[in-house]
């Protein structure tokens, strides 16, 4: 990873870009920017927290990694296409290579926790056997063996983060962007969690966790983006990230 | 866990509930409007399917020998003729009142001197059509100066009505598929707006509009597949009524007897209203998949 002009990180591992941001800028309609002259290199198989105060610019920016939000300026590179560039289906193609785990779940209501799980599988055109297995184990594995046929109403707000996760990682994605993946979660889930992202990262997915939570931060020790008022202002050790 | 359950819960908002009862009305009006048009063209046909009927004039001739010879000659060539069942002089007495309007009445006496034309009736078999062209060339070679012409009995007013119902139904029929058509466009496409956040969580997933699209395909044709059949059940139901009921009380509203191509007919009309709806359903959501971008 790599941050340039508006942070001094410069952190490059020797695996390639996956996801680079050129001068981007972001704005919600006519609004100050949220997001400003952000220069970023995130590499495969790399790890880090995005952090900041609340307000910051954290989602936004996760937003735009996650091609949710388009830039209002700037490039975004992902996996060496230029974004604003590629047709719809080469859009759908780069998507299906990334998890996201949005901070508001974004499960639907009427599929079960099962067929939340399942939906990146059904859109990569998956077989019924391969996804029943893959999101059985992914379910069980989180805890949920019990619920699968639960609808996101009749979970709690940590079993529904679960779900969130579980989709988010399923597909094995070359890169995971987490919005607050453990917020919600009891502690002992917590660890769990941060080991199903570890492996996920040791086995070449690059991951970008947004948090607030000191406790990660000091466990898990990572390289830390640090974005305040929409910039990315300084790379932070851990511990000192975590002491801020 | 069900593959079949849609990713979009297409079923929760009114209008896409109200789809199938729709489809459902729409189609019982359409196999109804097509019922009146192919059991009208069924009527047709079968005015058509009746015996046609040629006359055969030949001039007179003084000579009674030569006149029998003559007669003998064509209705031999007459007979023999691909289509044609038989062949009838027409009666003295028939001639006599034929042409009693232009000499009036006269006296046996003077009537045997007037010289009239011998009339000689061809009746071709069901379902062909004679070639008057063809026989005059045919007859003339044999009966110098003689006329032909057709003289079928015309369909008259039963006719005429047919051919009338036949395009009003036809016409309705395909009125209705229209509206059907255009219903399922203004629905897909308050679905699609109605939507919109799923659409878009779909699409961050990285379905392509083909994947959101089938979507909306498929509640389509779930819908059709439902209220279709129900339509077309019911549909069936009021012919049938009102080609069986009325008979009780010795009453006939529908004056043709459907064959069974009529129903096989009938039975295409829901299909197409189905594939209609599919593919209008798919057409919607693509072009308005393109609009969200």
């Amino acid at each position: 990873m790599s941050a340039g002009s508006s942070g001094a990180v410069d952190e490059d591992r020797s695996g390639r870009a996956i996801l680079q941001l050129h001068g981007v800028g972001m704005r919600y309609g006519s609004g100050d920017e949220v997001l400003r002259d952000i220069d970023l290199t995130i590499n495969a198989g790399t790890f880090h927290y995005l952090v900041g105060p609340s307000g910051a610019g954290k989602s936004s920016l996760l937003r735009v990694m996650a091609l949710s939000a388009p830039p209002s300026r700037g490039t975004v590179v992902l996996f060496g296409r230029d974004v604003a560039l590629v047709d719809r289906d080469e859009l759908g193609r780069l998507r299906r290579r990334i998890g996201v785990v949005f901070q508001d779940f974004r499960l639907l209501d009427h599929l079960s926790a099962f067929d939340n799980v399942a939906l990146p599988l059904r859109i990569g055109g998956a077989d019924e056997e391969q996804i029943s297995a893959y999101v059985s184990q992914m379910l069980s594995w989180l805890g949920l063996a019990e619920r699968m046929e639960a609808k996101p109403a009749q979970l709690s707000m940590g079993q529904r983060q679960l779900v969130s996760v579980a989709r988010a990682v399923v597909t094995k994605p070359d890169l995971l962007l987490a919005d607050e993946p453990t917020s919600n979660v009891e502690p002992a889930r917590v660890e769990r969690l941060m080991f199903l992202f570890s492996e996920l990262h040791r086995l070449g997915t690059a991951v970008v966790l947004a948090t607030h939570s000191r406790e990660l931060l000091r466990r898990w020790a990572f390289p830390v983006l640090h974005i305040e008022r929409g910039r990315l202002i300084r790379p932070l050790p851990t511990d000192r990230a975590a002491a801020e | 866990m069900s593959a079949a359950e849609l990713d979009l819960p297409l079923d929760d908002t009114p209008a896409s509930r109200f789809l199938a009862w729709l489809i459902g009305g729409l189609v019982f009006l359409a196999v109804l409007a097509c019922a009146v048009a192919i059991f009208s063209q069924s009527a047709v046909d079968r005015l058509a399917e009746r015996p046609r009927i040629v006359t055969v004039a030949l001039p007179a001739v003084e000579d009674p020998a030569e006149a029998e010879a003559e007669l003998a000659q064509v209705r031999s060539l007459l007979e023999q003729l691909p289509g044609v069942a038989w062949t009838a002089l027409v009666s003295k007495d028939e001639l006599d009142k034929l042409v009693e309007p232009w000499i009036g009445r006269v006296s046996p006496e003077a009537r045997a001197e007037i010289l009239l034309p011998r009339l000689l009736d061809v009746r071709f078999q069901p379902g062909v059509v004679p070639d008057v062209e063809d026989l005059t060339r045919r007859v003339r070679a044999v009966a110098p100066g003689a006329m032909v012409e057709e003289t079928s009995p015309t369909g008259g007013a039963l006719e005429e009505v047919a051919l009338r119902l036949r395009w009003i139904g036809g016409g309705a029929g395909l009125l209705v598929l229209l509206v059907l058509v255009v219903a399922v466009v203004v629905v897909t496409r308050s679905s699609l707006d109605l939507h919109d956040e799923t659409v878009d969580l779909l699409r961050l997933l990285g379905a392509p509009d083909r994947y959101v699209a089938r979507q909306f395909e498929l509640h389509a044709m779930a819908s059709a597949l439902r209220g279709g059949s129900v339509g077309f059940a019911l549909a069936l139901a009021t012919i049938l009524g009102l080609v069986h009921l009325p008979a009780l009380w010795g009453v006939r509203l529908v004056p043709v007897v459907p064959r069974p191509l009529d129903w096989i007919l009938l039975a295409i009309v829901p299909v197409l209203a189905a594939l209609l709806i599919t593919l209008s359903a798919r057409l919607a959501a693509v072009y308005g998949l393109a609009r969200l971008r």
